[in-house]
This record gives C-alpha cells, sequence and structure tokens, in this order.
C-alpha cells in the first residue's frame, strides 16, 4: 500500500463528537504514528477523505482518518474509483484507543 | 510471539453488506437504543450533555432506512444463536429511541447476517421471525486463515433431527 504524500492531516476525535463530511474523493494509504500515550511507533492504514475547502478553514483540504474501526466502516460505503461527492456523518463513542463509532451514509449522491 | 494485530471483521462485515445490498438507501451502523435517561433530578441537561449520556445505550450494529420498514441488523461471522436474544431486545428498544421517533410507525424487520451457518440458529431465527442471511465478505479467506481449527467448522446440529 502506498504511503501517503505529506502534510498528514489525523482527524483527533472527542468523545461523544459527531461531525458531516462531504467526501469529494478519498485515497487509502499507510503511514507510521508514534501514539501519543506511550505505545509503540506502527504503520497503520489510513483513509484519506478530501473535502470541500468550505468545510476545514484550514490547508490541506483533507482529513486522514486513522481508526481501524472507522475506516472499516467508511471503505465500503464510499464511491467506487475514489471519486465523490458523498456525505457521511460520523459519531466518535468513548476515548482513544477504544473508540467506536456510529456512521451514517446519507443517501443521496450529491450532484 | 507478538500480539496480533486488532481487525473489526463484523464491523467490515456489516458496512460490505449494506453498502452492496443498498447503495441507495441511507444507512447507519453502531446505532443507540432505547431512553436516554440523565440522572440529574431537576432536568438541567444540556441537549449536547443529555446526548452525550445517550452514547452509553446498547448499540445494535447497523439499521437500514427503507421507505416501507427499518431493517436492524446484527452481523456475526460465526453464527451464534445468542444474537437471537440480542435482536429481540433490541426491537424492544426501537420505539423508546428518541433519535428514531419519525420511524416509529414503520415495520421491523429484524435480520441476522453471518458468514459460517449454524443450522440451528436459522431454525431459531425463524421461529423468532428473525431473517437470517448468510454472507460471504470479500475479506473471507483472509480471516478464515487465522481461525483455530475447531472454529472453521459449522457446529453440529442433528439433535435438531425431528424438531
Amino acid at each position: 500500500m502506498a504511503k501517503l504524500e505529506r502534510p498528514y492531516e489525523i482527524y483527533e476525535w472527542r468523545d461523544g463528537e459527531t461531525r458531516e463530511f462531504t467526501v469529494l474523493r478519498w485515497q487509502l494509504g499507510e503511514l507510521e504514528i508514534h501514539p501519543r500515550d506511550g505505545r509503540p511507533p506502527k504503520t497503520i492504514e489510513v483513509l484519506r477523505i478530501h473535502i470541500p475547502p468550505g468545510e476545514k478553514e484550514t490547508y490541506p483540504p483533507y482529513w486522514d482518518l486513522t481508526s481501524s474501526r472507522l475506516v472499516a466502516q467508511l471503505k465500503p460505503m464510499l464511491p467506487p474509483g475514489g471519486v465523490g461527492p458523498y456525505k457521511i456523518k460520523v459519531t466518535a463513542i468513548g476515548s482513544a484507543p477504544r473508540t467506536h463509532f456510529s456512521v451514517t451514509r446519507l443517501p443521496e449522491r450529491l450532484t | 510471539m507478538g500480539k496480533r494485530p486488532y481487525t473489526p471483521w463484523e464491523i467490515m462485515m456489516i458496512s460490505e453488506w449494506v453498502a452492496k445490498t443498498f447503495p441507495d438507501a441511507r444507512w447507519q451502523t453502531n446505532v443507540r437504543l432505547g431512553k436516554i435517561q440523565p440522572r440529574l433530578p431537576d432536568g438541567t441537561y444540556t441537549e449536547d450533555e443529555a446526548r452525550g449520556l445517550g452514547l452509553w445505550r446498547r448499540r445494535v450494529d447497523a439499521i437500514v432506512y427503507l421507505r416501507d420498514r427499518l431493517l436492524l441488523v446484527e452481523a456475526i461471522l460465526r453464527a451464534d444463536p445468542g444474537k437471537i436474544s440480542i435482536l429481540k431486545l433490541y426491537e424492544m428498544l426501537v420505539p423508546q429511541t428518541p433519535e428514531l421517533v419519525e420511524f416509529r410507525d414503520l415495520p421491523i424487520q429484524k435480520v441476522l447476517l453471518y458468514c459460517i451457518e449454524d443450522p440451528v440458529l436459522n431454525v431459531l431465527a425463524e421461529k423468532e421471525g428473525i431473517l437470517p442471511i448468510q454472507y460471504v465478505p470479500s475479506f473471507f479467506d483472509r480471516w478464515f486463515s487465522k481461525l483455530a481449527g475447531r472454529k472453521k467448522r459449522t457446529p453440529r446440529s442433528d439433535f435438531l433431527e425431528g424438531t
């Protein structure tokens, strides 16, 4: 699996947070992370979702999602070929590293 | 021996199944069910605080919002009869769930999604009005190769003969 280009923009979830994303396109890749809680570095699968500039105030216009539980839920629901846009809503339950996620895939493909 | 990396197989399975089966429907994974019960007697919780409390409720693997019904889906790779009672409980919790109030009038179809069959489970499920669906996910070989040998076969069901 290819390494994603820098800069990385890892989304840090807060317990109970809900956020909607409009996914314009997406990429799968991997990167090495250094957990802040003392666990050793490891290479993980990353889902990079590109979103409209209006949904994020700062550069770059994408988020890197690293939770294996979240990536596992999102991957099958994202449009084939990496092309969107699609809208998804994510709620985080619990704190890392044991966060669970509720994911809603909204029905309409945006045009 | 190193610790085996965590892989959320069941989440992967249900996400793949709903995405393939209902590409145009609205659906949601890990859905909280039941009442939100704040314990402060004066009810001074804000909307955000009450929602936070609601996160600790039971959760069903997925709900598919169809025009004429709600699908309540639990997924498991090796079929487990315990899921029958879990689905029955979740069905009872749906009418009490504030987030699902707009769907209260829709009939509920309970669905048990599994990969390795247990014939006992299919018999029980039918008796309880649950639709068992077998689904072989795209990652089956990868998952199956990591199973212990005794877990690779279907449980015996001969005691069901004559029932």
